[in-house]
Parts: C-alpha cells; structure tokens; sequence
C-alpha cells in the first residue's frame, strides 16, 4: 500500500501524468500519477490516503522547490498536471463526500490588469494542497469578486495585481469587500506588492509566491 | 506633430534559438518550444517611433531619468507591439497550462527582443546624424511612474500600431513595450544603467541588457 502513496507522490513531484506521457524522460514509458491512483484505488487504498498521504504533500514539496527557486514553472506545472490526473479519479470520492476537501479558495486578477500567468500557478498550487478553487480570470471587478464570496461566504479570497496602476484598483476593491465581509481571509500577491502595501489596504496576508499562500491557509 | 514611422519587424528574421528560451524556461520541454516557436516566426511585430525636436521630460519621469532626457536635443518615443498574430497563438494553446506559459514566455521574450531592435534603429538614426543616444527607458521603470504612459501616448497617434491605453495604463494587445530614448551630443549609452534605481526586483538587474 505505501508503495502505491509513495509512487503516486514521485509521479506528482516529477510531474509523470500517464504512461503516455514522455516527460520526464527518465520516467519514459512508465505508469503516471493517472494510471497508479486508478491502480491504488482498485487495490484498497482509500481515497483519502491518496489524497492526503500522497497528493497534498507531493505538491508541498513541489511548492517548497519552486519557492526556493530550484524549479522551473514549467516543472511546477507538470506536477500540477500529474496531480490534476490523480484527482480525476477521486472526483466521485469528492461527490460522494468521503474526502473532502480543506475549503474554497476565489482567486481573480483585479480590474483593468490581465496579467495571468501567476495567478494560473497560484491557482493550481493552492487546489494541488486540498482546495477547491473558483477562478473568475482577469480584469475582475469588485462586484464580481463579491458575488464569488456572497455564493461562497467560508471562502478565503485571492487577487492578484502586476501594475502599480492596478494596484489601486486592488484596493478598491479590498476595502470595497471588506466593509462588507470584516473577517474575510483576503490574500494578495503580485511583483509589485508589498506586506506594507497588504496591510495598508486591509488585506490579511502578501504572498510573493504560492507556498506561502498554502502555509498560511493550511495553518 | 513630430512625423510618426511605422516599422514592420518579421520575428523570423528576429528568430530566438531553442537554447535561448529553454534559459528562461528550464530544460525538459525543446519540443514544444520548437513547435511553438515556428508559429512565431509567422508574427510581424509592428513598431513605430516619433522624434520630437527637443528634450523632454515630464513629472512622471522621476528625477533619474529626467537629468538624463534634459541633456538631450532631440526625445524619441516609441511603441512596439506583436499584436494580434500572438493572441492567436496563445488562443490555440490557452487550455493547456503548460503550453500556454511556454507561449507567454516566447512572447515576452520576443518582444524584448524588438525593443532591442528599436532602440539599435534609433541609435543608428541618432549617429547618422553624428549624435549620441541613451538606453532605452519605459514608464513603470526606473522610477517613471507608470501613469506617464498617458503623456508618452500623447506624442504618438491615436492607437499607434493598433495599441490600446487603457484607464490603468495598460497597453492593449499586452505583448507590447512603450518608452523613450534620448538624443544629443552629450548623450551616451550606458552598458549597465542600474544605478539609477533601487528596484530590486526588476528583471534587467538581473540580466544586465540594458
Ligand atoms: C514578462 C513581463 C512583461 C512582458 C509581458 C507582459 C504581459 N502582460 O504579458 C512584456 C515584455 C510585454 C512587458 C511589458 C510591460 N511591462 Co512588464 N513585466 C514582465 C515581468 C518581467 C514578468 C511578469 C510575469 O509573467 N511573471 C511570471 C509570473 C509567474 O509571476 P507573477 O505574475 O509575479 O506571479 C507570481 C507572484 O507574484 C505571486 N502572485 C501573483 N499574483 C498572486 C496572487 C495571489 C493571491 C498570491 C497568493 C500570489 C500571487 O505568485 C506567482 C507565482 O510565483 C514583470 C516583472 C516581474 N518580476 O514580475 C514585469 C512587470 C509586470 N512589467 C512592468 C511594466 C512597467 C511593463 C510595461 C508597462 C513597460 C512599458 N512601458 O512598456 C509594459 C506593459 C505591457 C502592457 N501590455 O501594458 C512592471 C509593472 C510594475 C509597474 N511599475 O507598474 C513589472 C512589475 C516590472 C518592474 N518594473 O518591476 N512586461
């Protein structure tokens, strides 16, 4: 059994998808992250152990490397997409409500930016570590952020900004939301934020990378 | 105004090599950068430049570049941009996380690449004319306040190239570069120009092209 947890959690650190899959090249012609949980599930292990014994730390691990620089995003994305491959096949698991999962995440590039490369990564990193995460894309107005919380009121909120000029509009919209919701979990990111800038606005948190975004909402 | 020239830079004749990309991306991945790279090739970016005969600064500028652009006697302001021949691309690969991020980074990579280019043809311009020219500066850099894309614009026809400025400054199609570079006698390029600027996170102090 831990043989299958901790092939499941390899494939997901090296980013192995399925046996088709030629990337990594040392792992050519393998089983992937995809083929080794339908396996691990037909042979008894339970959903969430792969979830949680295999999975979430796989990601973890990848998430701790790329923020210490010794990945690449492509690599990053790769595992991202091994882990995706996994999920697929807990998904009725999820449904059945068995496992489930750590809470909402509602990520979204504030209004009048459409930068969305890093919000993507935060994204699959932080749904790769147990959450489900509602992407609502780029140029987000603050209605639509709070319609996504208004659905969603135990959510923890994301948004992401790369222009000191949509920085403004991050605040806006931060203090916009927060009169409304006090104690809503707000996280913040983007290259030219700060933790001055977070706290100055009334965000909870500034991440300048998805690992810290998953330390502080899986704490 | 000052004449407005538009340049056409075919990316095929600007091509990046496998190697340099996989630089920025890491190794593992040559196949899917060389496909995605060919369809590069097939892109024009568009350029276009005006020379106003004076020095220019503006409250923007900050006061790093603003002692460099005073010197000169004649201000070239630019815009480039791979236009819509990139979105196209990305459209194609947008559900694909992996393939989509290798297509931003060739983009961005390329259209570094054609402000290279433009600030080389500004020089050339500015020597043939037996004057000096600096690097070239973008508002969001080096202390330019990012709000001075509005003046910067101001200089150039309405959506030169077929870029958009939006409200927050941003240029829309994004693949796209505004800046300006100064002219004149006691104008000099400058091989690494970080002094001027505290930002620590920028990327050319890291890469050192300016
Ligand atoms: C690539 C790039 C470009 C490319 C492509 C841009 C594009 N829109 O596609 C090109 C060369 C075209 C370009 C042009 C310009 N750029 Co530019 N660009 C960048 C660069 C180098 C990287 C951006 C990127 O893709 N990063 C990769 C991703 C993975 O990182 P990320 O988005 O930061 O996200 C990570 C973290 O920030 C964090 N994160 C992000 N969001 C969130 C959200 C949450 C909730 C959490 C938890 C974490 C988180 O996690 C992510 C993963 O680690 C940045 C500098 C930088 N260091 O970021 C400048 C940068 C964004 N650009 C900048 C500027 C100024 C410009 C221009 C205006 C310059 C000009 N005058 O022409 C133009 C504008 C273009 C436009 N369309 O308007 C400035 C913006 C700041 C400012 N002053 O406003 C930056 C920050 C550079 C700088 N000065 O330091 N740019």
């Amino acid at each position: 059994m831990d043989n299958y947890i901790e092939k499941i959690s390899i494939c997901i650190q090296k980013g192995k998808i399925n046996m088709d899959s030629p990337y990594p090249p040392d792992m050519k012609g393998l089983p992937g992250a995809d083929e080794l949980t339908g396996e691990a599930l037909k042979n008894g292990v339970k959903a969430n152990e792969i979830l949680t014994g295999a999975m979430i730390p796989a990601m973890g691990i990848v998430g701790e490397l790329f923020k210490d620089k010794k990945l690449f995003v492509p690599q990053v994305l790769m595992s991202a997409k091994a882990m995706n491959s996994a999920l697929v096949h807990l998904k009725p698991y999820f449904t059945s409500g068995e496992i489930k999962r750590r809470g909402t995440f509602i990520i979204g590039t504030v209004a009048g930016d459409l930068h969305d490369i890093g919000k993507n990564l935060v994204s699959m990193m932080i749904e790769g570590s147990g959450w489900d995460v509602i992407d609502l894309g780029v140029d987000v107005k603050s209605e639509q952020f709070l319609e996504a919380v208004k659905s969603n009121p135990n959510a923890v909120l994301g948004m992401s900004a790369l222009l000191t000029t949509t920085m403004e509009s991050m605040e806006k919209s931060v203090r916009h939301i927060r009169d409304l919701y006090p104690n809503l979990r707000i996280l913040v990111g983007g290259a030219p934020l700060n933790s001055e800038f977070a706290s100055r606005i009334g965000a909870n948190l500034y991440a300048p990378n998805p690992q810290v975004a998953v330390e502080y909402l899986n704490s | 105004m000052a004449e407005f020239t538009g340049y056409t830079f075919p990316l095929s004749e600007n091509s990046l090599k496998t190697e340099e990309i996989v630089r920025l991306t890491g190794p593992g991945f040559e196949d899917e950068i060389l496909r995605i790279n060919q369809a590069f090739l097939n892109i024009n970016a568009l350029a276009g430049v005006t020379v106003i005969e004076r020095s220019l600064t503006t409250p923007e500028m900050g006061s790093k570049i603003s002692k460099i652009f005073e010197k000169a006697e004649k201000t070239a302001l630019f815009v480039l941009t791979l236009g819509r021949g990139y979105e196209k691309i990305a459209e194609t690969y947008r559900g694909d996380s992996l393939l989509y991020y290798l297509t931003d980074v060739i983009a961005s990579e390329y259209t570094e690449v054609i402000a290279h280019v433009v600030n080389r043809k500004i020089a050339e311009y500015a020597s043939s004319l037996g004057l000096g020219s600096s690097n070239r500066y973008s508002p969001g850099y080096c202390g330019w306040k990012l709000s001075g894309q509005r003046a910067l614009f101001s200089f150039l026809p309405p959506i030169p190239c077929g870029i958009e400025l939006t409200d927050s400054s941003l240029m829309k199609p994004v693949k796209s570069i505004s800046g300006a570079v100064a002219i004149g006698r006691n104008i000099r390029f400058q091989k690494y120009d970080c002094g001027i600027c505290k930002d620590e996170i920028c990327l050319y102090r890291k890469k050192f092209i300016l």
